[in-house]
């Protein structure tokens, strides 16, 4: 077994709040004689909702940056054509490097933090109307 | 061959992705709504059919108490709905409200002779031979059961991600013909 893996298995027996809001280990302790068929630990408060929050956060950074890097090879690319047809005169990669520093400061680029507002203006939006509609 | 072999894989997954919204996304049935009840339901085989909320009950459980709605539809057929929390997991309804909901189911139950007919919003399938039930999302009544419910947010969620699907197609598509260029140059 890896040594990583190792590990974490000790950690999930040290700390079985952890490992039953991980979905690694039920519980109940079954064929204990004499002891009482209920949860051994209290549960970590709202356990389901961190686990969400945190796939979210995963997910939508993946897609932030993605998006990051794709929207500022779109801008480069409008750059070096904007330079190759109508100015040509000058220095080329300081055109661009200005341009692209102009979008870093740019509101467009703010934009792309909407990745991670709409899908939780959404979860809003989706409570309200299934619970209180 | 090859291509039997490539559009097969293809239609396989297509298969999958259809199969998979056909099950998440909400649709409306017309029904009657005969009963409600509660039973205890061991988890087996059918337990990812089964919905794993964390709403402040314990997870990770083999048994507990379901909801059920029992319904007729116009054409007498019988149809049973699930009435389950899916919390903050998946499908992403974040239902909450399951009592209230089958309180709501209740006080909706009518006769054949005088029946009142509901709109319910659900999300599954009906599969008998596994014990499958669909959850019900909302009940609301409706004029008769011919009423027609248009199912807009299951049309959205679809024009969406078939707009998602041309947008990285269309790029994708760009950026091997971009290569192919550069390469030919």
């Amino acid at each position: 077994m890896a040594p990583a893996m190792a590990l974490s298995r000790d950690r999930m027996a040290r700390l079985p709040n952890l490992a039953v809001a991980l979905g690694r280990q039920s519980v109940y302790h079954e064929g204990k004689p004499g002891r009482a068929r209920r949860a051994s630990t209290p549960e970590l408060p709202m356990a389901a909702l961190a686990r969400l929050l945190l796939i979210l956060f995963v997910v939508l950074s993946v897609v932030y940056v993605s998006l990051s890097f794709y929207s500022r090879a779109i801008r480069r690319d409008k750059l070096e054509e904007e330079w190759d047809e109508e100015i040509r005169s000058g220095d080329r990669e300081a055109f661009i490097r200005e341009g692209l520093e102009e979008y870093d400061g740019s509101l467009r680029r703010k934009l792309i933090l909407g990745v991670y507002i709409v899908p939780i203006v959404l979860i809003g939006i989706i409570i309200y109307f299934t619970n209180y509609n | 061959m090859w291509y039997y072999i490539r559009w097969t894989l293809w239609l396989l997954i297509l298969a999958v992705i259809a199969g998979f919204l056909h099950y998440t996304l909400p649709r409306n049935d017309v029904v009657r709504i005969t009963d409600t009840y509660e039973k205890r339901v061991d988890f087996g085989e059918n337990s990812i059919f089964w919905s794993h909320s964390g709403t402040g009950e314990a997870v990770n459980t083999t048994s507990r108490d379901v909801f059920f709605i029992q319904a007729m539809s116009a054409k007498d057929k019988p149809m049973v709905y699930r009435n389950e929390d899916t919390g903050w997991g998946w499908p992403p309804y974040f239902k909450f409200h399951t009592s209230n909901l089958q309180t709501i189911a209740a006080d909706l139950k009518s006769t054949k002779e005088n029946p009142q007919w509901v709109a319910v919003k659900r999300y599954g399938w009906r599969l008998p031979y596994a014990s499958i039930y669909p959850n019900a999302i909302s009940v609301k009544p409706v004029d008769g059961p011919d009423a027609r419910v248009t199912p807009w947010i299951s049309i959205s969620i679809l024009v969406v991600l078939g707009c998602i699907w041309l947008a990285i197609y269309t790029r994708w598509r760009r950026f091997w013909a971009n290569r192919q260029d550069k390469e030919l140059d």
